[in-house]
């Protein structure tokens, strides 16, 4: 079942890119960032977030789990990816390597061209702060503050000047449809209001990369399907580069591809291309099927 | 097997631990040395019994206090525990899902208990052992004495009450710990942190106006505080004050939060900055769910660092002048005769004394006139060898009224010459209407004589006054500067315009108030006009004759007991003799004080107020801090989520920290300030209406409680502050 250890890369790099050099990468894609792309485009040619053959291991000498294989893949600047594979598979572990919640084995993570796998900590938390937006299950927004509050909270960590927040707040909240509960607190939203907050927040600081962790999870069908409108309008028309883990198939036919993870590796890609997301979540779920299926008869 | 994984979860939960113990550790070290008092006694060479039982007082004072600090001590450690509880909901469900019984669960917590308590009982005890050591050295200094032989002492008795009380607690504290455990339901404990707390929300508006109310209600207090002076305690205005001062501290507390949130989020360049608004909106939450203990620690402060400050101050108004108002041995007063029927108002005054005292108390009167008012003479002939051994220098006092001359006659020229001085007449009462006492020179001489000052003189013609008590000072000053003269039997006597500082007798303190000093010649005019004394003091100084000061003063009691047989009337004798009565039917003597006796009795006193002084300001700032310090830590622990949320928005853990050191500053100051503002209110009046009046400065025993409450209050700050840290430290780093 596990693969080779000592075999430097999977057969061949999902996005088809090849392995480039970290520091020549850091050179030309630290600035090489695509504001808006129209959907379903081709990735860019420089990379947004570049995953090289990363290893988790978790454990002792004596029993080690890899939770993840030897991960490659890219994303480009203005994609929306979804990271898809059932419970165990390792994409939770992925996105906390990549979100620099947890640490890799081995293998590098670059982001912006910037190697994220060996900054210290205090450059991490920087980091966090400036290049990366969260949007997670439970929305974790901070209950004793005011939406307003939580969407500013991400601005003023930046250091970002007093003045120029209100308004940023203001503008990101209207165009998620949150404006009229920004003086709420948190207990007093509705889940799907509680999520568009927490896009805002992890929106306002126009960060390099955002990444979602299961974002619909705890949202009932229309207010998933509302979360994912917004999400696909933050892609499209404000040009947020998006991963998104999700094990919902619905979820992942809003995306631009759809990477699936078995066993802590890459196992299968879908394109979207011009395809309707009605085509597109067939494809996902004759994957999903497939991937279930395997996964029922082994055990 | 249970009592190692008991053991393991101790050592895990070490920081948890921390400030429970430290409270236990506090509360066994004083509780063990201020009971051990009582046994302190040995290290002194205790001459009198008065001593002792100036010992034996303090030590069953502090014991019946120490009553209440068992309780108060309790209720702190089970408040304590129960944060530990709390904080392990989790741990212990696990252990019921795994099939563990809950008594075996309960039994662990047990262990747990028990393990805590006998540690820090140990070291608790060890600290109170040497804590009493230095308690040893504080009492050597209350008593003016060194130690002669110092030795370690161990107080059996303490050790044991310690022991028992704590045992106690501790029982308390299992059964409290089991019912908790057994009764809980496994899915609350299991989703214990799943538990939302909704965050308390007031009308901004409403705070505002609370807050407003709150500030005015204090002032309030202040103002009814300052008018009262907090002379008297039943004056409605010190009741006022103190309820409007409760009232106001409650709203003060509840709007609190309210009022700083609604103003700092509209100073936008503030409030929208790193991690203030986080830090804000976290105090407010627990200032806003626990506003009532925070009212109760403000009260505890104020009540504790106010003890302790004016306790101090109190002992200096009671014994500070003690060595300079006992100048002689010994004085033996004659009240003479108070008046008919025992009250001097019934009096016509002047001459017609005499023939009521010949009315009321002919076989007083029969004695004075045969020994020509001398008091030495039957006390001499009474035991004439006693006398001679124990007697060396003596001198009599006689004091005499001015016939229908009260001391109007000084104030009103006084208010002319001071018009805006605080004469003080509302505490001097009577005065007005009391008629002015004066003492012949060379009777003032002879006491002057007796402590070594140089003689007073006078011209014919002239009078001095005499004032050394600290009430009448400012209106001694103000008679001497307006120097107005005075009428007797038709002589015009002039002021010298000095102040004599010399204290006629042995006194609880200086108690001269106003006395002129007259020549013989004004005296003997008086006499001759048929004036008795209106008291007479013969003060004596021991001789040199190698016995020891207790030894003198039972023969001074034994030459009064021999002039005047005990089986008549009593009179008073003091603390010392309180058991011994001399006929008071008989001349010369109603009353024995004994320098030596006051020095004790203020020495005692002075125990007695700076022990408890320091036991309950000790005990009430470490309760109001572990209380304050678990609220903290409980906030810590149950706002862990919200710090993993900051920590992967991206804030360092500088950031994290620093947001955290705020939180407990804040946390811990605010009840500290508004109690400081109490403190100062009521310190201030009191320093101005008597500590002031009585020429004792508070400025040490306020600094004394400035560093007692730096030392606990600062102590509790920072392990609150690094166990909260490690609490937050140890939610970054899960998972």
């Amino acid at each position: 079942m596990a693969e080779v250890y000592t075999e430097p890369f999977p057969a061949a790099s999902p996005t088809g890119a090849p392995p480039i050099d970290a520091f020549a990468r850091e050179q030309y894609g630290a600035h090489g960032r695509t504001v808006s792309q129209p959907s379903g485009a081709a990735p860019s040619s420089a990379p947004m977030l570049s995953v090289r053959n990363v290893e988790k291991m978790f454990g002792s000498r004596d029993s080690v789990t890899r939770a993840l294989a030897g991960v490659s893949f890219d994303v480009a600047a203005g994609e929306f990816v979804g990271i898809m594979g059932p419970s165990g598979s390792g994409k939770s572990t992925l996105l906390n390597c990549v979100s620099t919640i947890d640490t890799v084995t081995s293998g590098h993570i670059l982001v912006g061209g910037r190697d994220i796998t060996t900054l210290s900590r205090r450059q991490l938390a920087k980091f966090r702060r400036d290049d990366l937006g969260f949007i997670f299950q439970d929305s974790n927004l901070l209950d004793t503050l005011t939406g307003f509050e939580n969407i500013s909270l991400a601005l003023t960590i930046k250091g970002e000047p007093a003045r120029a927040i209100p308004g940023k707040v203001n503008a990101m909240a209207a165009r998620l449809g949150v404006d009229a509960v920004l003086q709420k607190y948190p207990y007093q939203m509705s889940g799907g209001q509680r999520q568009r907050i927490a896009a805002a927040r992890a929106m306002v600081t126009d960060p390099k990369l955002i990444l979602a962790d299961e974002p619909t999870g705890a949202l009932d069908s229309r207010s998933a399907a509302v979360m994912l409108e917004i999400m696909e309008m933050m892609n499209q028309q404000l040009g947020a580069t998006i991963m998104m883990v999700t094990h919902d198939a619905f979820a992942a036919s809003y995306t631009n591809r759809v990477l699936f993870i078995k066993d802590g590796a890459v196992f299968n890609e879908l394109r979207r291309g011009d395809e309707t997301r009605d085509v597109f979540f067939a494809r996902i779920m004759e994957v999903v099927a497939f991937l279930g299926g395997e996964a029922g008869h082994v055990s | 097997m249970y009592l190692k994984l008991a053991l393991r979860n101790v050592r895990r939960s070490v920081r948890d631990y921390a400030i429970y113990f430290v409270t236990l550790l506090f509360g066994v070290a004083v509780f063990y040395a201020f009971n051990s008092i009582g046994s302190q006694q040995i290290l002194f060479d205790l001459q009198s019994s008065t001593s002792e039982r100036q010992f034996e007082t303090t030590a069953q004072f502090l014991g019946m206090f120490s009553v209440v600090v068992a309780f108060v001590l309790g209720f702190l450690i089970l408040y304590a525990n129960q944060f530990l509880i709390r904080r392990r909901k989790r741990e212990f469900g696990t252990y019921l899902v795994l099939g563990m019984s809950p008594g075996r669960v309960s039994r662990i917590v047990l262990y747990e208990t028990v393990m805590v308590g006998l540690v820090s009982l140990a070291v608790g005890l060890v600290t109170g052992v040497l804590l009493s050591q230095g308690l040893s050295f504080l009492t050597a200094g209350l008593f003016g004495t060194t130690m002669s032989n110092y030795q370690f002492v161990f107080s059996q008795d303490a050790f044991f009450t310690t022991l028992v009380c704590f045992a106690a607690i501790y029982v308390v504290v299992a059964l409290f710990n089991t019912v908790t455990v057994s009764r809980q339901k496994l899915i609350n404990l299991l989703h214990a942190e799943a538990q939302n707390q909704r965050v308390g929300v007031r009308n901004p508006w409403v705070c505002l106006v609370v807050f407003v109310v709150s500030l005015g209600v204090l002032a309030y207090a202040y103002q009814q505080l300052i008018e009262s002076g907090l002379v008297m305690l039943d004056d409605p205005r010190f009741f006022r004050a103190t309820v409007a001062m409760l009232v106001g501290s409650l709203l003060f507390f509840w709007s609190l939060a309210g009022f700083v949130v609604a103003v700092i989020t509209r100073l936008r360049n503030v409030y929208l900055r790193g991690l203030r608004m986080f830090t804000v909106r976290q105090i407010a939450s627990k200032i806003n769910t626990a506003f009532l203990s925070l009212w109760a620690v403000c009260v505890l402060l104020f009540f504790s660092i106010t003890v302790f400050s004016t306790g101090m101050g109190f002992v200096e108004v009671f014994v500070g002048g003690i060595e300079k108002a006992n100048p002689y041995s010994a004085t033996l007063s004659a009240a003479v005769w108070y008046g008919p029927d025992g009250d001097p108002r019934a009096s016509a005054g002047g001459a017609a004394r005499h023939d009521e005292m010949a009315a009321e108390a002919p076989e007083r009167l029969a004695a004075a006139e045969a020994a020509h008012w001398d008091m030495a003479v039957p006390l001499q002939e009474a035991a004439p060898e006693l006398w001679a051994e124990t007697v060396g220098d003596y001198a009599q006092v006689d004091e005499y009224l001015l016939p229908h001359c009260t001391y109007d006659a000084l104030i009103l020229p006084a208010q002319e010459a001071s018009p805006g001085a605080n004469l003080r007449l509302d505490d001097l009462e009577s005065i007005r209407t009391t008629e002015i006492g004066v003492v012949g020179l060379s009777d003032f001489n002879g006491a002057r004589f007796l402590q070594g000052q140089d003689p007073v003189t006078l011209e014919a013609g002239q009078y001095a006054l005499a004032n050394n008590m600290e009430i009448s000072a400012e209106l001694a000053r103000a008679v001497a500067k307006a120097a107005p003269s005075v009428d007797v039997l038709g002589q015009t006597l002039a002021p010298t315009g000095e102040v004599l500082d010399t204290q006629l007798e042995d006194n609880a303190m200086t108690a001269v108030g106003l006395i002129l000093v007259v020549p013989d010649e004004v005296i003997d005019g008086l006499v001759g006009e048929g004036l008795i004394p209106s008291r007479s003091l013969l003060n004596v100084n021991y001789a040199d004759n190698g016995k020891t000061v207790e030894e003198n003063d039972a023969a001074l009691a034994a030459i009064v007991a021999a002039a005047q047989p005990a089986d008549m009337d009593g009179f008073e004798q003091g603390a010392a003799g309180a058991d011994d009565q001399w006929a008071s039917l008989l001349w010369p003597v109603t009353r024995i004080i004994t320098a030596n006796e006051m020095i004790v009795q203020a020495a005692g006193l002075r125990l007695m107020i700076t022990y408890l002084a320091l036991y309950i300001g000790f005990i009430f700032l470490v309760s109001t801090a572990a209380i304050l310090a678990i609220q903290q830590l409980s906030q810590a622990s149950d706002s862990s989520q919200r710090y993993r949320t900051l920590w992967k928005l991206g804030c360092d853990r500088r950031m994290v920290f620093r947001s955290l050191l705020v939180q407990v500053l804040v946390y811990f100051l605010v009840p500290l300030g508004l109690a400081v503002c109490h403190v100062t209110c009521a310190v201030g009046v009191m320093s101005e209406s008597l500590f002031n009046a009585m020429g004792v400065s508070t400025f040490a025993p306020i600094m004394l409680a400035a560093i007692l409450t730096l030392v606990i209050y600062g102590g509790y700050l920072a392990v609150t502050y690094f166990a909260s840290r490690g609490i937050v430290k140890g939610s970054l780093q899960q998972g």
